[in-house]
């Protein structure tokens, strides 16, 4: 970290406001200051998280000694200053700002979404006039189309530019602008085209005023007619709080969460916690045409709806035939890595203390064992957290489309090296293209050639001098083909960096290359010490807490090193029934044995895993093998189609949980709407069928379930899980438990604190005691020879094979097919972005969007896999070549 | 494609005047007013992409600056200033009489294309008050009888 940063952060100063004392850091604007010691200056223009405009002016206050008011937005404190912000002159000043910003605004309160959380409306109780000065013609602009999610009203427009800099700022394109000028000023976008950037919907919250509304949530209700629910975004691993806005269950809009305000709840327009399109526009699900309604028995006939009791026994009785005819290791159990952790754990010990096996599993998704290993070392090592990005030096991405995958995370770690707090480097032969721009440093490489860089740069770092030498140099440019001085600067950054993660996106390291990249980053992060941690990062939401509840062949809930000690207690807890210790499988393995007819019976807890992957035959090859299907589901899918008993379960809204995030935050989800019809809570569901086979659940309450897990992790979680609900002791800090599913649980009461000095790496557990039932093969890292351009690919938070693809809203937001292609490449073939290709592998033509960016290692092209078809399952072993020729005369 | 093909060496030439390539904005904008007549939407693309921009802070620039013409122009643009010096000694009734020998209202151009009438700020002459601008030629203390002298020399 720069030691002038650091310095000035130090050095304090003394001030007045108001009459009153405080020592606030040097640098700290008047505004903050205040607002430290409860003194609220308005203001429209300044907000915390972006750069000061100073443009409204609504924030002058006096300052001792100076002859005019002063903006408190930009006018730093200073050692002795006294500050007033309420004396007459200043109330004078604020009420005719007010007549100024009020001169042209056309005062449509009654029709304008805005109102009730309007800044424009509260300050004008405060300084407004009831009457205008202003006799002219207001002035009038028309209304474009413009965004298909975000409405535009100009007249309303107070110029405020928050929306402007937090496009060009934050989301990293100067997408919005202020037009013409004086009088005839406005906003917009070129042409009035979309705010195209996946945080775009934040600009909503940040309009002071009623110009730029939500168009889903337009004329749907006045926002103090809403039930606020105070939950957790269920989309992606980011883990980000929110509040959804609901009117009888039903989510009318999705906003950062909210604050409390004078004993009322209101949405902060000064809020730093932006959150991404996904979260914000497709939680609008739970009343979904398509959902399932009704259990289903399936006998060869029309699917009647039957009760529940039928549906359950009907469910029980299959399995239980196969458990007594051919034993229970001919049952498995398959989750989805986007249940909540109380599912995951009532799952698992459904399979282990009830059927009586360990073939139980959260990964549907892949496609062999030897990549489900890789999966399990990395979730194993895991120990990264980037919550207190002020205690991290030095971040590296690895293979992470961080911004498609974990939009929030990226977008933390982009301001963090913007501000230059936290030096970024990128690594791998697909990079995320939106940090690139800020980017210490990046090296690019071919997708066979990873783990060999990852190996040169922990012996160039492993050496003892103190500059790598030149021969390690070498091996590194010609490996990513990059220049001496990037090498060297990446090398001298990792070395240097007191402290520092590893984030590695999961979803983009194949079979063939996952045990072998997983363990040389291992490797890397032992050399570069304890001061650095390990982030794998699965783009699923509770991917982390599968892990943690043990919903996975080869672990226990909550279990440590020592699995012994967990079976024991494990034993003593499920009524002292001995349980089963023999190998599990893992699901890559499931499905092969239940296309050989092995397993006879499976378990589903949600598709969505199975859903994405890469071959679907092979995925229903298993499933119409089986003997006895049973999924408990929220939509129908080419799972439910196949399954003897379908359980309706419940959505998110619909039921209340923990989910775990890749930095392994435990985050309180709240229900707030009952499953439709007669579809039900999955913990319910689980335990009815528990009981069907013979067992009783103890538990009266989710919050049973829930202490009971916590109690097995190390260690233990002090609330409840009342007590993490909104209202609750827990509930200080928006996500209020942080944990790490493999050795630590931190309990903030709070308040985030600095855990980047607790940083060590977790015992390095490869899950000794539970063998993996499959023997792991390695097959050598190969790429199609001949020629043409290496295809890579990995699934986007924003494709069409989750949830989230349901969403309507979200519709017109999914980007179309694309292809991204190196500027090197699209030179060769003439392609810029905009342009359409054909893609062509084998018989297969595909046409894509190019988009030109430095995101693929040159010579390599990467495609959004969820958004497209390829037969990407034939590629597990050895990545393909594919021909692209740009398509003239088509633009997409 | 323009302008990169056709100007690549007045292109060059500004490019090099300035370390920031952002700097090189107005002139190159300047240079796609010179070749087309007005800032056509191919040549706001075409700067974007040279200076390593957004449309839309291109057209920030186009539309803050009304040298800049958002739309095709007359042969002949002329630009009479209306603050108030000229004000006082006449312009009002020398835009009126424009507008008269015209056939078109301020802000509009003459159907065969010949003339575009606008009234603009202080030009920054005012001692010689009241001014007008054709093209880039400054007519100083005007009357009725210089301005239809000069319009017969426009054609
Ligand atoms: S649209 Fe809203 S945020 Fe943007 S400048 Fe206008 S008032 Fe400010
Ligand atoms: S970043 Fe992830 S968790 Fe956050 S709002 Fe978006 S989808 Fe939800
Ligand atoms: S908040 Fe200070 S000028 Fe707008
Ligand atoms: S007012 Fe016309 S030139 Fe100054």
């Amino acid at each position: 970290m720069p030691d002038a940063a650091t310095t000035q952060k130090t050095s304090n100063v003394t001030l007045t406001i108001d009459g009153r004392s405080l020592t606030v850091p040097e640098g700290t604007m008047i505004i903050e200051a205040a607002k430290s010691i409860g003194i609220y200056i308005p203001h429209y223009c300044y907000h915390p998280a972006l750069s000061i405009a100073g443009s409204c002016r609504l924030c002058l206050v006096e300052i001792k000694g100076m002859p005019k008011l002063q903006i408190a937005c930009s006018i730093p404190v200073k050692e002795g200053m006294e500050v007033f912000t309420n004396t007459e002159e200043v109330k004078d000043a604020r009420i005719g700002m007010m007549e100024f910003l009020l001169a042209n605004h056309p005062l449509d309160c009654p029709v304008c979404d805005r109102g009730g959380e309007c800044m424009l409306q509260r300050f004008s109780v405060d300084y407004g006039i009831a009457h205008t000065r202003f006799m002219d013609q207001k002035r009038r602009f028309r209304k474009p189309q413009f965004d298909p999610l975000i409405d535009i009203e100009r007249n309303r427009c107070i110029l405020c530019t928050r929306c402007v800099r937090f496009c060009d700022e934050i989301a990293g394109e100067h997408v919005m602008g202020v037009f013409n000028r004086g009088e005839q000023n406005y906003i917009g976008t070129y042409g009035d085209g979309p705010v195209s950037n996946i945080f775009s919907g934040n600009v909503i919250d940040l309009c002071p005023v009623g110009t730029l509304t939500s168009k889903p949530f337009r004329f749907q209700a006045r926002v103090w007619e809403l039930h606020q629910l105070q939950t957790t975004c269920p989309y992606c691993a980011s883990g980000c709080p929110v509040t959804c806005w609901t009117r009888d269950g039903k989510v009318c809009r999705t906003t950062p969460p909210i604050r409390k305000d004078k004993g009322k709840y209101v949405l902060d327009e000064d809020t730093t916690e932006f959150i991404c399109n996904q979260g914000r526009f497709g939680l609008d699900i739970g009343h979904h045409a398509e959902r399932l309604r009704h259990p289903i028995i399936r006998n060869n006939g029309p699917d009647a709806p039957v009760t529940w009791d039928e549906a359950i026994q009907a469910a029980a009785q299959g399995l239980r035939r196969i458990r007594n005819e051919h034993g229970p290791q001919a049952v498995a159990f398959l989750a989805s890595p986007s249940a909540t952790c109380e599912e995951l754990y009532l799952f698992q010990r459904l399979a282990r203390s009830v059927i009586g096996t360990n073939n139980i599993d959260w990964r549907g998704h892949l496609a062999s064992p030897d990549i489900a290993a890789a999966f399990s070392l990395a979730m194993s090592t895991a120990n990264g957290m980037l919550d207190d990005l002020s205690e991290i030096e030095c971040v590296l991405v690895l293979n992470c489309d961080l911004l498609h995958e974990a939009p929030v995370t990226a977008l933390k770690l982009r301001e963090a090296a913007r501000k230059a707090n936290i030096e970024l480097l990128l690594l791998g032969h697909h990079i995320d293209s939106w940090l690139a721009t800020h980017a210490k440093a990046y090296l690019q490489c071919l997708p066979d050639q990873e783990h060999a860089l990852i190996y040169a740069l922990d012996q160039a770092i492993a050496k003892a001098e103190p500059e790598p030498t030149s021969a390690d140099v070498d091996t590194i440019r010609e490996l990513s083909g990059a220049g001496k001085e990037t090498v060297e600067s990446l090398i001298t950054s990792l070395r240097s960096a007191g402290s520092g993660v590893i984030v590695y996106g999961v979803s983009e390291i194949w079979s063939h290359l996952a045990s072998t990249v997983v363990d040389d980053l291992v490797a890397l992060r032992n050399t570069l010490g304890p001061q650095w941690a390990l982030l794998p990062v699965n783009p699923e939401r509770n991917a982390s807490g599968a892990f943690a509840t043990g919903c996975q062949s080869d672990r226990l809930p909550g279990s440590g090193c020592d699995n012994q000690k967990t079976w024991e207690k494990l034993e003593s807890l499920w009524g002292k029934v001995p349980l089963v210790r023999a190998a599990g499988l893992s699901a890559p393995d499931i499905l092969e044995q239940a296309s050989l007819g092995e397993i006879k019976g499976l378990v589903v807890l949600g598709s969505d895993a199975l859903l994405r992957h890469p071959k679907p035959e092979r995925v229903n090859q298993a499933l119409k093998t089986l003997e006895h299907l049973v999924v408990i589901d929220v939509f129908p899918s080419s799972t439910t189609e196949q399954a003897h008993v379908v359980l309706p379960g419940a959505l998110f809204t619909e039921k209340d949980g923990t989910y775990i995030d890749a930095e392994g935050r435990l985050a309180r989800l709240c229900k707030g709407d009952d499953p439709p019809e007669d579809a039900r809570d999955n913990w319910q569901i689980l335990g009815e069928l528990a009981k069907a086979l013979g067992t009783e659940f103890p538990y009266q309450r989710l919050d049973d379930v829930f202490a009971e897990l916590m109690n097995l992790l190390h260690p233990p979680c002090p609330f409840t899980l009342e007590e993490l609900a909104p209202e609750g002791p827990g509930a200080e800090c928006p996500i209020r438990c942080i944990t790490k599913p493999s050795d630590r649980f931190h309990v903030l009461a709070g308040k985030y604190h600095a855990l980047a000095s607790s940083f060590r790496p977790t015992c390095h557990v490869r899950f000794a005691e539970l063998p993996t039932a499959h023997a792991e093969e390695k097959i050598p890292p190969t790429v199609e020879s001949g020629p043409g351009l290496i295809l890579t690919w990995a699934p986007i938070l924003q494709g069409r094979d989750h949830w989230g693809g349901r969403s309507p809203t979200m519709a017109p937001l999914r980007p179309s097919p694309y292809i991204e292609i190196h500027p090197s490449n699209a030179k060769e073939l003439a392609v810029q972005t905009g342009d359409a290709v054909e893609l062509r592998m084998g018989e297969l033509r595909l046409l894509l969007r190019a988009i030109v960016c430095a995101g693929p290692a040159p010579g390599t092209v990467h495609v959004a896999s969820n958004l497209v078809d390829l037969p990407l399952g034939d590629y597990l072993t050895r990545l393909p070549r594919v021909q692209l020729k740009k398509v003239e005369g088509k633009q997409t | 494609m323009m302008l990169r093909e056709q100007k690549a060496k007045a292109v060059e030439k500004i490019l090099k005047r300035y370390p920031d390539r952002r700097s090189a904005i107005i002139p190159l904008l300047w240079l796609v007013q010179r070749t087309a007549g007005y800032v056509t939407p191919d040549g706001i693309t075409e700067v974007a992409e040279i200076t390593g921009v957004t449309l839309t802070q291109v057209q920030e620039i186009v539309s803050f600056y009304t040298m800049f013409h958002q739309k095709p122009v007359g042969r002949y643009l002329i630009s009479v200033c209306d603050n108030i010096s000229c004000s006082l000694l006449g312009a009002e009734q020398l835009v009126e009489h424009l507008e008269g020998r015209l056939g078109i209202r301020a802000g509009e151009t003459t159907a065969n294309g010949l003339f575009s009438l606008q009234t603009v700020e202080c030009l920054g002459a005012c001692n010689m008050a009241p001014v007008m601008i054709i093209n880039e030629t400054l007519y100083p203390n005007l009357t009725t009888e210089k301005i239809d002298q000069i319009l017969k020399n426009c054609t």
